[in-house]
């Protein structure tokens, strides 16, 4: 799918901007922020849901929230939270609110999605001289790991998985950032990558 | 002075209010959760909304066409921009629909702050 080079010049630029998005969650935490240095590896997208199954950690309720973005450079993100993870996110960033509700939840996980995938999404086509627009995140919460209804993921027909874990000083807040994308969008990926590597030899 | 607060996250609106109270304290604050609330805010309440904020990301209707619409209603409209889209396409385009700064998202102190000192507001 990639060659060597062209994935460790996309290893690279994605720890840039995950290096932005580390800044941004670490302001809107207002502590510390590690995030670790993500992996990144390719999936068809046939084995996409049984990845999802392997990548999170036990029977937990999952917040799965979505984010379509188009443009040159286009896709799709899937940022996961698992249930002890969004306590957490709740407890740090309501510490004001008498009564916290599922109307709460929910926004506190699609903002933090927000800012995840926009910041690496946008921070990835600046570096790349690409660009892309950003649609509304939406939310699902499953029950247990069955994602069975993700099918209408099957119009991307690759699956670039990165996967970091997010730490703070405190807190223990593990997501997965996933980004899908179109064959036509590697192809285009592949060209900016040689670019930017013609750029730098 | 009063202040259009929008964005569609609550968690993204409360945050912005709270740094903008430390600042401003006294400040009428309206929150609009989409483009389209914060420009039918602005029509009606014009006279009295000294700043806009802003978010690009909102369903119903986005804030590219909501600076639009703001600024074609109001030239003289102050619209500050917050936003996690870094783009400098997407900076270039609000800049141009005459947006005065975006501030990356998430908000604080010491960006608002830096906004006020700055003399764009």
């Amino acid at each position: 799918m990639l060659t060597p080079l062209q994935k460790e010049i996309l290893q690279e630029l994605v720890n840039i901007a995950f290096g932005s998005a580390t800044a941004s969650m670490a302001e809107l935490m207002d502590a510390f922020a590690t995030l670790s240095v993500p992996s990144i590896h390719f999936l068809p997208i046939e084995q996409f849901n049984e990845h999802l199954r392997t990548v999170v950690c036990d029977d937990q309720p999952l917040y799965l929230s979505q984010q379509v973005f188009t443009g040159s450079m286009k896709g799709e993100t899937i940022f996961i939270l698992e249930q002890t993870s969004v306590d957490n996110l709740v407890r740090h960033l309501y510490t004001d609110e008498e009564q916290i509700t599922q109307a709460h939840i929910n926004d506190a996980v699609l903002e933090v999605n927000n800012i995840l995938s926009v910041t690496t999404i946008g921070k990835l086509a600046e570096i790349m001289k690409m660009q892309t627009n950003f649609m509304v995140p939406t939310l699902r919460i499953f029950a247990d790991r069955e994602f069975a209804d993700l099918s209408e993921l099957a119009e991307y027909d690759a699956v670039i998985i990165i996967e970091t874990l997010m730490r703070f000083e405190q807190e223990q807040i593990c997501g997965h950032l996933l980004i899908l994308t179109a064959s036509a969008m590697m192809q285009e990926l592949q060209h900016a990558l040689d670019q930017i590597a013609g750029e730098m030899m | 002075m009063t202040v259009l607060v929008t964005d569609d996250s609550l968690l993204a609106r409360k945050s912005l209010i709270k740094v903008l109270r430390e600042l401003e304290p006294d400040a009428e604050i309206i929150e609009a959760q989409n483009g389209l609330e914060a420009y039918e805010y602005y029509c009606k309440r014009s006279r009295d909304i000294s700043l806009v904020f802003l978010d690009l990301t909102m369903p119903v209707m986005d804030g590219f066409e909501a600076l639009e619409k703001i600024m074609a209603f109001d030239s003289q409209a102050k619209v500050v921009i917050v936003s996690a889209d870094i783009q400098p396409k997407s900076q270039e385009r609000v800049m141009g629909a005459g947006a005065k700064t975006v501030i990356p998202k998430p908000i604080s102190s010491d960006k608002m702050r830096t906004l006020f000192l700055s003399g764009l507001v």
